[in-house]
């Protein structure tokens, strides 16, 4: 009789940890009333495209100059869950998101969440796009569809059991991501480059190390980490570490030169290649963003 | 100078990639863009600051163009 209560009990509570579980992880969304209001900026759409680097991810390897804008993916993605393949996300009705309407464009980039309310894996930085505005992620979501159609199939991601459970993304969600700025107080000068450091380009993504379950470690915001395909490591770029001049800094996200006449490698090179297009006033002020960041100790 | 003394094959110290020796051909091509550049440079160099600032460009491309694909990050 007890034995038969507390198997009962365990039944319960296994339930409602179920339960729980799905209530928790449920995706969370926009729906098309949520950015009927908001009229798309082709412009700014065009400047949050290159900000973010979103070619740098989704153009083939070795892409230049007009290749950056088909968006076709197939660059792979090594990390300890999985080697991830970049999908294609030019308008290519069956190959790309040619089908997608704006809010889902929305949905993916600030929400992690694709069309049907399925969790995308955060090898899309979605950790940082959330915290674009959505006039922003409106008028990226309106660039998108004027580039050119690329017809190659995605890849699926190669990732095992029991990473692969998508619907586990949405607690790993509500662990690790949050829309408040890394760094709460910074002068009004580097506030745009805070907005491109955390929202747009997200440089954590790379230069902050990640815990065991893949969550960024804020507290040390910048601080470097492995790189994630295996070779070798990102840098700190906190200050204290990073000790170039905020002329030095513009200088280097416009060109790839360092201060040591060295130039951007590996990944760098591709970051600088759109992130260099931006206005002057911006780099300068990300660059600002960098002197204020907490140092290395 | 012969990029293959500089860069001996199996070299594991340093931050040369593997790449280097399964693409060698191109990336002696992509050195000898460096010496191209060079060499302009060292024209134009004599021909005022502006030209001297013009030619630093494709110095850094050529730079860059091996650094992308050949060196690991730090």
């Amino acid at each position: 009789m007890r034995m038969r209560r507390a198997v009962a009990v365990l039944v319960a509570l296994g339930l409602a940890g179920l339960g729980a579980f799905w209530v928790l992880t449920r995706p969370t969304m926009l729906s098309a009333d949520d950015i009927a209001g908001i009229g798309p900026d082709p412009v700014r759409g065009e400047y949050v495209f290159r900000a973010a680097g979103c070619s740098s991810c989704h153009a083939a390897d070795g892409a230049r100059d007009a290749d950056l804008l088909r968006l076709g993916g197939g660059k792979a993605f090594a990390s300890p869950f999985g080697t991830f393949y970049a999908p294609n996300i030019s308008p290519d009705p069956v190959n790309g998101i040619g089908t997608w309407t704006p809010v889902d464009v929305v949905n993916a980039l600030t929400n992690g969440v694709g069309p049907g309310g399925r969790h995308l894996f955060p090898a899309l930085p979605y950790g940082s796009y959330g915290k674009m505005t959505l006039e922003d992620a409106v008028s990226l979501a309106a660039y998108l569809p004027t580039l050119p159609a690329v017809d190659t199939p995605s890849r699926p991601h190669d990732v095992p059991f029991p990473f692969n459970i998508r619907r586990s993304l949405g607690g790993w969600k509500l662990l690790f991501l949050s829309r408040d700025w890394v760094v709460p107080a910074v002068p009004p000068e580097a506030e745009t480059g805070r907005y491109i450091a955390e929202a747009l380009a997200h440089c954590g993504e790379c230069h902050t190390p990640r815990n065991a379950l893949g969550g960024l470690k804020t507290g040390q915001w910048l601080a470097g980490a492995p790189n994630p395909s295996g070779e070798g490591n990102i840098p700190d770029i906190r200050p204290g570490k990073l000790t170039w001049s905020e002329a030095d800094l513009v200088t280097f996200f416009q060109s790839g030169f360092t201060p040591e006449f060295d130039t951007a490698g590996g990944n760098m090179a591709e970051v600088v290649r759109s992130l260099g297009t931006l206005p002057e006033d911006d780099l300068l002020s990300l660059a600002r963003y960098l002197k204020a960041v907490p140092a290395a100790p | 100078v012969d990029p293959k003394v500089l860069f001996p094959e199996g070299s594991v110290e340093g931050r040369a990639l593997p790449a280097i020796w399964e693409n060698f051909d191109d990336f002696n091509a992509k050195h000898e863009a460096l010496v191209a550049a060079a060499t302009t440079m060292t024209e134009e160099a004599g021909k005022g600051l502006d030209q001297l600032k013009a030619a630093i460009g494709p110095i850094g491309a050529a730079c860059g163009a091996c650094h992308e694909l050949y060196r690991k990050p730090e």
